[in-house]
């Protein structure tokens, strides 16, 4: 298992890199928040958080996602748990290990807004909104095996 | 799941993830004893590290354990569950490096396996290959890798 398989994955395109993502699950009764910002090829839900860098711990990763997103610090970060999630998106082949935490606003006025706006890296605005997921959603939700993690530890 | 819209186009060419290696290893035990391969460290210093490897893309986890121990030592295992993912960041042989580990529990189909003393096989560049049994209820030898195995097994007992 040594250097042969770096090597063999540095020269690879990013498309065909495994990418490691620290995703953070907020959680209000049967309700968590979710990214309203996630269309294409359809529409679907996903926590917020995002890609962690390199030399950084994914609990790290996933508290300066919450800061760089929504200007915000979260607390009670706990890993839930670990979801590999290897899909296809129009024909190209991705392959995510996703590190899902659960953690809690600071300021628990988040809880009380309908929607929360937050920013991308590249300045656009979007939204995240809290779903039921205790009930049918109207639109997947992603990553697969989530809803079994969070059924696994009751918040 | 969808790469983030904004995230792969402009990650292309060398994304903040580049550098990262997820790698499968499998956990097997018979009572305090764990099947571990030893290494040696540019300056001599002994280490040691459950069987596994990288995790091919496309592969998941426990697949890319199946495949490492077949290819290493020539053996089956059936994988158990997965127990923990540990993250990595440290530095070797002067280059910074980055690992998450994914931790799975596995075993041998075959009692007579557990009663194998050393395990010998082939790398793919020619290396060869020994994985042995180490006691971790005892102090050892070198330290076994990944950072926080050790203690997940013996403090946390899972």
């Amino acid at each position: 298992m040594e250097s042969d398989d770096q090597v063999e994955s540095d020269r690879l395109p990013s498309y065909a890199r495994i990418r490691p993502l620290a995703l953070a699950v907020f959680r209000d009764g049967p309700r968590i928040l979710v990214e309203d910002k996630w269309y294409r090829p359809e529409p679907f839900y996903r926590p917020p958080g995002g890609g962690v860098e390199f030399g950084e711990l994914a609990v790290e990763g996933v508290r300066r996602e919450m800061r760089e997103e929504f200007g915000t610090e979260i607390r009670d970060v706990r890993l839930l748990g670990t979801l590999e999630n290897i899909f296809d998106y129009r024909g190209r082949p991705g392959h995510e290990i996703v590190m899902v935490f659960e953690a809690r606003f600071v300021d628990s006025s988040y809880y009380q807004a309908e929607r929360i706006v937050g920013t991308e890296g590249v300045g656009t605005k979007f939204e995240a909104v809290w779903i039921d997921v205790s009930q049918p959603l109207d639109r997947p939700l992603y990553p697969n095996g989530l809803l079994e993690l969070l059924g696994e530890s009751p918040g | 799941m969808e790469p983030d819209p904004d995230g792969p186009v402009m990650a292309e060419r060398s994304p903040a993830y580049a550098g990262i290696r997820p790698v499968a290893l499998a956990v097997i035990r018979d009572g305090s004893r764990l099947l571990v391969r030893e290494y040696r460290t540019a300056k001599g210093n002994r280490f040691y590290r459950p069987l596994g490897g990288a995790i091919h893309f496309g592969e998941r986890g426990a697949e890319a354990v199946r495949r490492e121990i077949r290819e290493e030592i020539g053996e089956e295992i059936e994988v158990v569950r997965h127990l923990e993912t540990l993250e990595n960041i440290f530095e070797r042989e002067g280059q910074a490096a980055h690992w998450i580990v994914l931790l799975f529990e596995a075993e041998f189909g075959e009692r007579s396996q557990y009663a194998i003393e050393r395990f010998a096989g082939v790398e793919g560049d020619g290396e060869h290959i020994e994985a042995q049994w180490i006691d971790i209820s005892q102090p050892l030898e070198g330290p076994l890798y990944p950072v926080g195995l050790l203690d997940l097994l013996t403090e946390r007992d899972v």
